[in-house]
Protein backbone atom coordinates (compact mmCIF):
# COMPACT_ATOMS: atom_id res chain seq x y z
CA UNK A 1 0.00 0.00 0.00
CA UNK A 2 1.37 3.79 -0.53
CA UNK A 3 2.90 5.44 2.32
CA UNK A 4 0.93 8.81 3.01
CA UNK A 5 4.65 10.26 2.04
CA UNK A 6 4.59 8.30 -1.33
CA UNK A 7 0.92 10.22 -1.52
CA UNK A 8 2.22 13.60 -0.84
CA UNK A 9 5.16 12.79 -3.81
CA UNK A 10 2.82 12.25 -5.76
CA UNK A 11 0.14 15.18 -5.21
CA UNK A 12 3.32 17.15 -6.04
CA UNK A 13 4.18 15.21 -9.13
CA UNK A 14 0.58 15.95 -10.48
CA UNK A 15 0.65 19.93 -9.51
CA UNK A 16 3.85 20.12 -10.91
CA UNK A 17 2.67 17.83 -14.34
CA UNK A 18 -0.50 19.95 -14.37
CA UNK A 19 1.32 23.19 -15.08
CA UNK A 20 3.56 21.88 -17.40
CA UNK A 21 5.96 20.13 -16.18
CA UNK A 22 7.20 17.41 -18.42
CA UNK A 23 9.76 15.66 -16.09
CA UNK A 24 7.03 15.56 -13.44
CA UNK A 25 5.04 13.24 -15.73
CA UNK A 26 7.81 11.17 -16.61
CA UNK A 27 8.10 10.77 -12.93
CA UNK A 28 4.63 9.55 -12.25
CA UNK A 29 4.39 7.92 -15.66
CA UNK A 30 7.37 5.40 -14.44
CA UNK A 31 5.75 5.19 -11.24
CA UNK A 32 2.39 4.06 -12.49
CA UNK A 33 3.37 2.27 -15.70
CA UNK A 34 3.31 -1.30 -14.73
CA UNK A 35 -0.09 -1.26 -13.73
CA UNK A 36 -1.04 0.54 -16.97
CA UNK A 37 0.70 -2.20 -19.04
CA UNK A 38 -0.86 -4.78 -16.96
CA UNK A 39 -4.48 -3.18 -17.68
CA UNK A 40 -3.94 -2.98 -21.26
CA UNK A 41 -2.52 -6.88 -21.34
CA UNK A 42 -5.49 -7.76 -20.19
CA UNK A 43 -6.94 -7.01 -23.16
CA UNK A 44 -4.37 -7.34 -25.66
CA UNK A 45 -1.49 -9.45 -26.24
CA UNK A 46 2.06 -7.89 -25.30
CA UNK A 47 3.71 -5.72 -28.29
CA UNK A 48 -0.02 -4.01 -29.13
CA UNK A 49 -0.11 -3.43 -24.97
CA UNK A 50 3.14 -1.34 -25.98
CA UNK A 51 2.06 0.93 -28.69
CA UNK A 52 -0.93 1.47 -26.39
CA UNK A 53 0.89 3.00 -23.61
CA UNK A 54 1.87 5.71 -26.16
CA UNK A 55 -1.53 6.96 -26.69
CA UNK A 56 -2.33 6.34 -22.89
CA UNK A 57 0.81 8.49 -22.06
CA UNK A 58 -0.47 11.41 -25.01
CA UNK A 59 -3.72 11.52 -23.79
CA UNK A 60 -3.33 11.72 -19.84
CA UNK A 61 -0.20 14.14 -20.99
CA UNK A 62 -2.97 16.34 -22.39
CA UNK A 63 -6.10 16.23 -20.09
CA UNK A 64 -4.25 16.23 -16.91
CA UNK A 65 -4.60 19.95 -16.86
CA UNK A 66 -8.44 19.26 -15.84
CA UNK A 67 -7.46 16.60 -13.11
CA UNK A 68 -9.10 18.30 -9.79
CA UNK A 69 -8.22 15.87 -7.79
CA UNK A 70 -4.73 15.00 -7.49
CA UNK A 71 -5.50 11.69 -5.10
CA UNK A 72 -7.45 10.35 -8.19
CA UNK A 73 -4.78 10.44 -10.65
CA UNK A 74 -4.19 6.68 -10.21
CA UNK A 75 -7.43 5.31 -10.71
CA UNK A 76 -7.85 8.49 -13.28
CA UNK A 77 -4.81 7.03 -15.44
CA UNK A 78 -6.31 3.49 -14.97
CA UNK A 79 -9.62 4.58 -16.27
CA UNK A 80 -7.74 6.26 -19.29
CA UNK A 81 -5.78 2.97 -19.94
CA UNK A 82 -9.16 0.93 -19.83
CA UNK A 83 -10.70 3.33 -22.58
CA UNK A 84 -7.70 3.56 -25.16
CA UNK A 85 -8.16 -1.10 -24.61
CA UNK A 86 -11.80 -0.59 -25.34
CA UNK A 87 -11.39 1.58 -28.32
CA UNK A 88 -8.28 -0.43 -29.63
CA UNK A 89 -10.91 -3.59 -28.86
CA UNK A 90 -13.57 -2.12 -31.14
CA UNK A 91 -11.14 -0.78 -33.90
CA UNK A 92 -10.11 -4.54 -33.83
CA UNK A 93 -13.81 -6.14 -34.10
CA UNK A 94 -14.87 -3.51 -37.20
CA UNK A 95 -11.51 -4.66 -39.17
CA UNK A 96 -12.59 -8.32 -38.58
CA UNK A 97 -15.51 -7.29 -40.07
CA UNK A 98 -13.81 -6.39 -43.09
CA UNK A 99 -10.85 -8.34 -43.53
CA UNK A 100 -11.71 -11.95 -42.45
CA UNK A 101 -8.38 -14.46 -42.64
CA UNK A 102 -9.48 -17.40 -45.13
CA UNK A 103 -10.21 -20.65 -42.90
CA UNK A 104 -7.30 -22.46 -45.38
CA UNK A 105 -5.22 -19.69 -43.50
CA UNK A 106 -6.12 -19.68 -40.14
CA UNK A 107 -5.52 -23.66 -40.23
CA UNK A 108 -2.36 -22.80 -41.92
CA UNK A 109 -0.97 -20.40 -38.52
CA UNK A 110 -2.23 -23.08 -36.18
CA UNK A 111 -0.55 -25.67 -37.85
CA UNK A 112 3.11 -23.44 -37.88
CA UNK A 113 2.16 -22.83 -34.86
CA UNK A 114 2.88 -19.09 -36.22
CA UNK A 115 0.77 -17.61 -33.32
CA UNK A 116 3.77 -16.44 -30.64
CA UNK A 117 3.72 -18.35 -27.63
CA UNK A 118 5.48 -17.79 -24.31
CA UNK A 119 7.44 -20.12 -22.47
CA UNK A 120 5.30 -23.09 -20.63
CA UNK A 121 2.08 -21.98 -21.78
CA UNK A 122 2.40 -18.03 -20.19
CA UNK A 123 0.66 -16.96 -23.89
CA UNK A 124 -2.17 -19.48 -23.63
CA UNK A 125 -3.06 -18.98 -20.02
CA UNK A 126 -3.09 -14.95 -21.03
CA UNK A 127 -5.45 -15.70 -23.72
CA UNK A 128 -7.73 -17.79 -21.44
CA UNK A 129 -7.82 -14.42 -19.14
CA UNK A 130 -8.62 -12.22 -22.27
CA UNK A 131 -11.83 -14.52 -22.88
CA UNK A 132 -12.97 -13.18 -19.27
CA UNK A 133 -15.29 -11.18 -19.30
CA UNK A 134 -14.54 -7.84 -18.96
CA UNK A 135 -14.43 -7.06 -15.13
CA UNK A 136 -12.68 -10.33 -14.09
CA UNK A 137 -10.20 -9.53 -16.75
CA UNK A 138 -8.24 -6.75 -15.18
CA UNK A 139 -8.30 -7.67 -11.47
CA UNK A 140 -7.08 -11.43 -12.40
CA UNK A 141 -4.61 -9.60 -14.45
CA UNK A 142 -3.16 -7.23 -12.13
CA UNK A 143 -3.09 -10.67 -9.33
CA UNK A 144 -1.70 -13.35 -11.52
CA UNK A 145 0.37 -11.07 -13.54
CA UNK A 146 1.16 -8.28 -11.44
CA UNK A 147 1.56 -10.30 -8.60
CA UNK A 148 -0.42 -7.73 -6.69
CA UNK A 149 -2.83 -8.17 -3.94
CA UNK A 150 -6.29 -7.74 -4.14
CA UNK A 151 -5.92 -4.42 -1.61
CA UNK A 152 -3.50 -3.37 -3.80
CA UNK A 153 -5.12 -3.61 -6.91
CA UNK A 154 -8.07 -1.75 -5.24
CA UNK A 155 -6.23 1.09 -4.36
CA UNK A 156 -4.13 1.58 -7.63
CA UNK A 157 -7.36 1.12 -10.01
CA UNK A 158 -9.76 2.86 -7.87
CA UNK A 159 -12.29 0.36 -7.88
CA UNK A 160 -13.70 -0.67 -4.00
CA UNK A 161 -12.16 -3.48 -1.90
CA UNK A 162 -15.18 -5.57 -2.38
CA UNK A 163 -15.98 -5.53 -5.75
CA UNK A 164 -12.27 -6.84 -6.47
CA UNK A 165 -12.43 -9.27 -4.30
CA UNK A 166 -15.44 -10.74 -5.47
CA UNK A 167 -14.25 -10.38 -8.95
CA UNK A 168 -11.30 -12.03 -8.02
CA UNK A 169 -12.79 -14.70 -6.53
CA UNK A 170 -15.30 -15.35 -10.00
CA UNK A 171 -12.92 -14.91 -12.18
CA UNK A 172 -10.73 -17.30 -10.60
CA UNK A 173 -13.66 -19.70 -10.74
CA UNK A 174 -13.81 -19.12 -14.08
CA UNK A 175 -10.69 -19.71 -15.17
CA UNK A 176 -10.24 -22.51 -13.46
CA UNK A 177 -12.35 -24.20 -15.75
CA UNK A 178 -11.17 -22.70 -18.62
CA UNK A 179 -7.85 -23.55 -18.32
CA UNK A 180 -8.88 -27.54 -17.27
CA UNK A 181 -11.06 -27.13 -20.12
CA UNK A 182 -8.50 -26.18 -22.74
CA UNK A 183 -6.05 -28.34 -21.52
CA UNK A 184 -3.51 -26.08 -20.42
CA UNK A 185 -2.64 -26.81 -16.94
CA UNK A 186 -2.77 -30.05 -15.79
CA UNK B 1 -11.43 -25.66 -1.70
CA UNK B 2 -9.91 -22.14 -1.03
CA UNK B 3 -11.71 -19.28 0.85
CA UNK B 4 -10.22 -16.72 -1.79
CA UNK B 5 -8.15 -15.16 1.26
CA UNK B 6 -4.78 -16.09 -0.61
CA UNK B 7 -5.98 -15.27 -3.83
CA UNK B 8 -7.09 -11.78 -1.86
CA UNK B 9 -3.92 -10.91 0.25
CA UNK B 10 -1.54 -13.97 0.10
CA UNK B 11 -2.94 -15.02 3.68
CA UNK B 12 -5.24 -18.18 4.27
CA UNK B 13 -5.11 -21.80 2.68
CA UNK B 14 -2.61 -21.74 -0.35
CA UNK B 15 -4.15 -21.84 -3.21
CA UNK B 16 -1.92 -24.25 -5.91
CA UNK B 17 -3.17 -23.00 -8.64
CA UNK B 18 -2.76 -19.27 -8.01
CA UNK B 19 1.31 -20.06 -7.27
CA UNK B 20 1.49 -21.85 -10.10
CA UNK B 21 0.07 -19.18 -12.52
CA UNK B 22 1.74 -16.41 -11.05
CA UNK B 23 4.88 -18.50 -11.51
CA UNK B 24 4.25 -19.22 -14.91
CA UNK B 25 3.05 -15.38 -16.25
CA UNK B 26 6.33 -14.07 -14.69
CA UNK B 27 7.85 -14.53 -17.94
CA UNK B 28 5.69 -11.88 -19.38
CA UNK B 29 5.68 -9.64 -16.12
CA UNK B 30 6.34 -5.76 -17.33
CA UNK B 31 9.63 -5.52 -15.55
CA UNK B 32 11.79 -2.60 -14.63
CA UNK B 33 10.91 1.24 -16.08
CA UNK B 34 10.17 1.92 -19.48
CA UNK B 35 9.82 5.24 -20.58
CA UNK B 36 7.28 6.54 -23.01
CA UNK B 37 8.74 7.48 -26.29
CA UNK B 38 8.90 11.16 -25.29
CA UNK B 39 10.20 11.85 -28.88
CA UNK B 40 6.64 11.05 -30.57
CA UNK B 41 4.36 13.03 -28.01
CA UNK B 42 6.97 15.98 -27.61
CA UNK B 43 7.65 16.38 -31.58
CA UNK B 44 4.54 18.55 -31.60
CA UNK B 45 5.88 20.67 -28.63
CA UNK B 46 8.94 21.10 -29.87
CA UNK B 47 7.28 22.30 -33.48
CA UNK B 48 5.42 24.86 -31.34
CA UNK B 49 8.45 25.78 -29.39
CA UNK B 50 10.52 26.54 -32.65
CA UNK B 51 7.86 28.91 -33.94
CA UNK B 52 7.26 30.63 -30.32
CA UNK B 53 11.39 31.51 -31.18
CA UNK B 54 10.41 32.80 -34.40
CA UNK B 55 7.22 34.72 -33.09
CA UNK B 56 8.59 36.28 -29.54
CA UNK B 57 11.85 38.60 -31.38
CA UNK B 58 9.09 39.56 -34.18
CA UNK B 59 6.51 40.69 -31.01
CA UNK B 60 9.26 43.51 -30.41
CA UNK B 61 7.57 45.24 -33.16
CA UNK B 62 4.82 46.07 -31.71
CA UNK B 63 6.91 48.35 -29.08
CA UNK B 64 7.88 50.51 -32.14
CA UNK B 65 10.81 48.58 -33.16
CA UNK B 66 10.48 46.89 -36.79
CA UNK B 67 9.52 43.44 -37.75
CA UNK B 68 12.43 43.35 -39.58
CA UNK B 69 15.93 42.91 -37.46
CA UNK B 70 18.44 45.57 -38.02
CA UNK B 71 21.49 44.82 -40.49
CA UNK B 72 23.90 44.82 -37.79
CA UNK B 73 22.05 41.94 -35.61
CA UNK B 74 23.87 38.85 -34.90
CA UNK B 75 22.38 36.17 -33.97
CA UNK B 76 24.33 33.19 -32.42
CA UNK B 77 22.82 29.80 -31.17
CA UNK B 78 24.81 27.84 -28.65
CA UNK B 79 26.11 24.61 -30.15
CA UNK B 80 23.64 22.54 -26.88
CA UNK B 81 21.39 24.73 -28.58
CA UNK B 82 19.66 25.20 -25.00
CA UNK B 83 19.25 28.64 -25.75
CA UNK B 84 19.02 31.18 -28.43
CA UNK B 85 21.02 34.36 -27.90
CA UNK B 86 19.98 37.26 -30.64
CA UNK B 87 22.31 40.46 -29.99
CA UNK B 88 20.92 43.91 -31.53
CA UNK B 89 21.56 47.58 -30.82
CA UNK B 90 18.49 47.33 -28.01
CA UNK B 91 20.49 44.67 -25.84
CA UNK B 92 20.62 41.25 -25.41
CA UNK B 93 17.68 38.82 -25.29
CA UNK B 94 17.93 35.45 -24.35
CA UNK B 95 15.31 32.77 -24.98
CA UNK B 96 15.38 28.95 -23.12
CA UNK B 97 14.00 26.79 -25.26
CA UNK B 98 13.19 25.05 -22.16
CA UNK B 99 11.13 27.61 -20.76
CA UNK B 100 9.19 27.85 -23.88
CA UNK B 101 8.59 24.01 -23.97
CA UNK B 102 7.31 24.31 -20.95
CA UNK B 103 5.13 27.33 -21.67
CA UNK B 104 3.77 25.70 -24.57
CA UNK B 105 3.38 22.20 -22.11
CA UNK B 106 1.28 25.07 -20.37
CA UNK B 107 -1.20 26.47 -22.76
CA UNK B 108 -2.08 22.28 -23.68
CA UNK B 109 -3.37 21.81 -20.65
CA UNK B 110 -5.81 24.37 -20.99
CA UNK B 111 -6.86 22.82 -23.79
CA UNK B 112 -11.08 21.64 -23.16
CA UNK B 113 -10.86 18.22 -22.48
CA UNK B 114 -11.74 15.15 -24.73
CA UNK B 115 -14.99 13.66 -24.91
CA UNK B 116 -16.06 12.07 -22.07
CA UNK B 117 -15.53 8.40 -23.96
CA UNK B 118 -11.76 8.62 -23.94
CA UNK B 119 -10.98 11.07 -20.77
CA UNK B 120 -12.20 9.75 -17.67
CA UNK B 121 -13.17 12.48 -15.07
CA UNK B 122 -12.22 12.39 -11.25
CA UNK B 123 -15.23 9.56 -10.74
CA UNK B 124 -14.61 5.92 -11.76
CA UNK B 125 -17.39 3.82 -12.80
CA UNK B 126 -17.20 0.42 -10.67
CA UNK B 127 -17.44 -2.69 -13.47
Amino acid sequence: MASRRQRRRTRALVRRARRGNASAFATLWDDHSSTLRGILMSMVHGQEAEDLMQDVALRAWKAIGALEDADRFSPWLCTIARNVGRNALAAKRRAAETIAISVDEAAEMAATGSTPNGPEGADEIMNCIRELPEAYREPLTLRLLLDLTGPEIAERTGLTPGSVRVNLCRGMKLLRGQLEGEGVMP
Amino acid sequence: MSDGSYLWDRTGERDPLVDVLVSKLASKRPVGRRRVDMTRWLAPLVSAAAVLLVVIPLGGAEHGATAVAPPDDTRSEPADGSAIVVSSPRGTTTTDVGGALNSVAGEMTDTPAAPADEVPSDTISQH
